[in-house]
């Protein structure tokens, strides 16, 4: 089985599947997922002659765990690339499928904190059987690329496309100025707000800065 | 030549609503039309958001840029900050080939365009060169017989494409001279109000560049400062009260907005100018010499 006819399959039977960004070359196969579509890509990687998992490396980037799970399918390198964020913090257990990924799977979770729902060994692998819960060797605290001192100009920019706030006391001044309440900005049309809204969530500005749309707030404060 | 349309940032519109007024009143004396521009979003703010995320500044700016396109005016810029992130982002459309691929096809998503044909313009470099200094002149009823400072600015001295930083900077001297005002030397014009590093630490703006500035000031017969960026006004008037706190003598001077200080020569009474939530100093100076 090629790369090309690798990749093809995965994208074929999972509908979020995307091309990663790296995975060049002709031995490397990487593909972007969401974190429920592994159950059933990890079977599909597994699906050839020649295929065997290989192993998880789990990354911190801040706002999420990241994980890649690395296959071996007739001589190419698939990794399959996930995230979970770290407020959900649990994904399923590839082991049904790959009993060899049970010892990896449980490293990760006592490193970094992150469940593997379903995974059946409940005794600690690496770290002392009474290491207290919370407290997770590898995993960093929660938190994204916006400096403290940006994280309201980003709120307010993600909420209603202006730097600073837009509030009544805004509205009382530009009263008593004799002006409109509003101003011909985009928050005073919900056509264009939702379009400055999609602007942003189409630049990946969401993702990266960690804004949670259904909150109106970054992830972390 | 196409139409003109206000960007009026966010700081104006929302804390200096008074200085829209004045921008209003100083375009529709000289008989210039000047449309909103509907739906526009911040510029975004060049030095917080801007630093952020490039690529999110530059696909916000880009729509900006593509709501004037599309409503066929040129854009007059009454913020600092506003004209450098518009400015830069023109530029890099025009001359970062991927970067406009990139932002070309953001900007597709939502359904418009970018082709960089309006120019964007400071409303300094607007009103001295597009209006010119003559024709102000003439329509001043009231000239300002004082003694005035001048804070340019940073982004003031921003240039994409021409290599005379002072340009902008010599044209508010210009302007203000034009209104009869007298022009008072510091020594310190350069330096930054310290507004974008109080975003970072409060103290350090304050003695490090908005204390050196009122010292230098306060060996002059300055009568008040005047402003051409909504940031920096809103540092002096409320960081004069934090320097004097740190134990230093300085003055309180009052701030006024170069369109403030047109609109009143032009004829306009300072209790049009929404001064309720301007500083002690300021409402005094606009009673005193305008009331």
């Amino acid at each position: 089985m090629t790369p090309e006819a690798i990749r093809t399959l995965l994208e074929d039977g999972l509908t979020n599947a995307r091309r990663a960004h790296g995975g060049k070359g002709t031995r490397r196969v990487s593909i972007d997922l969401e974190a429920a579509d592994v159950k059933e890509a990890a079977p599909a990687a597994l699906r050839g002659e020649r295929s065997r998992f290989m192993t998880i490396v789990a990354v911190d980037t801040g706002l999420d765990i990241e994980l890649l799970y690395n296959f071996s399918v007739n001589g190419v390198l698939v990794t399959l690339r996930t995230s979970v964020p770290k407020e959900a913090g649990a994904i399923e257990t590839i082991t049904p499928m790959a009993p060899a990924a049970e010892f990896i799977e449980k490293e990760i979770s006592e490193l970094f904190g992150i469940e593997f729902v379903g995974h059946t060994r409940r005794t600690n692998l690496l770290l002392p059987d009474d290491w207290p819960t919370g407290k997770r060797p590898m995993r960093k605290p929660l938190v994204g690329d916006v400096i403290p001192q940006a994280r309201a100009s980003v709120e307010n920019l993600m909420i209603a496309g202006t730097s600073i706030r837009v509030g009544p006391s805004s509205a009382v001044k530009r009263e008593k100025a004799g002006l409109p309440r509003m101003p011909p900005l985009a928050s005073a049309n919900p056509d264009r707000m939702q379009e400055v809204k999609d602007l942003l969530t189409r630049s990946g500005f969401d993702k990266r800065a960690g804004f949670d749309r259904r909150t109106g707030k970054l992830r972390y404060k | 030549m196409n139409k003109q349309a206000f960007f009026l940032g966010c700081v104006i519109p929302l804390r200096f609503p008074g200085i829209e007024v004045a921008a209003r009143r100083v375009f529709g004396q000289l008989g210039i039309e000047c449309m909103d521009l509907d739906g526009y979003s911040c510029c975004p703010e060049p030095v917080v958001l801007g630093l952020t995320d490039r690529d999110m500044a530059l696909a916000v700016s880009a729509r900006n840029l593509a709501l004037a396109e599309k409503a066929g005016a040129d854009l007059v810029v009454l913020c600092n900050g506003c004209y450098e992130a518009l400015a830069e982002a023109d530029h890099a459309l025009r001359h970062d080939a991927p970067m406009k691929a990139r932002v070309g096809e953001l900007l597709a998503g939502i359904g418009t365009r970018y082709d960089g044909k309006i120019r964007i313009k400071h409303f300094i470099e607007f009103l001295h060169d597009d209006v010119g200094l003559d024709r102000i002149a003439k329509a001043i009823a009231r000239p300002v017989d004082i003694s005035l400072a001048l804070h340019y600015g940073c982004h003031l001295f921003r240039e994409t494409t021409h290599p005379d930083t002072w340009r902008k900077p010599r044209m508010m001297k210009g302007l203000v001279e034009a209104m009869g005002a007298r022009c008072v030397d510091y020594g310190l014009e350069q330096l930054c109000c310290g507004f974008p590093i109080s975003q970072f630490d409060k103290d350090a703006a304050l003695k490090e560049r908005l204390l050196p500035k009122l010292k230098a000031l306060g060996t002059t017969n300055a009568e008040a400062l005047a402003f051409c960026c909504p940031a920096c006004l809103n540092q002096f008037e409320t960081g004069q009260g934090g320097a004097g706190d740190l134990g230093a003598d300085v003055v309180k001077y009052p701030c006024v907005h170069v369109l403030e200080l047109l609109a009143l020569a032009f004829g306009m009474q300072p209790a049009e100018l929404c001064l309720d939530f301007r500083s002690g100093a300021t409402k005094d100076f606009f009673e005193c010499f305008w009331g």
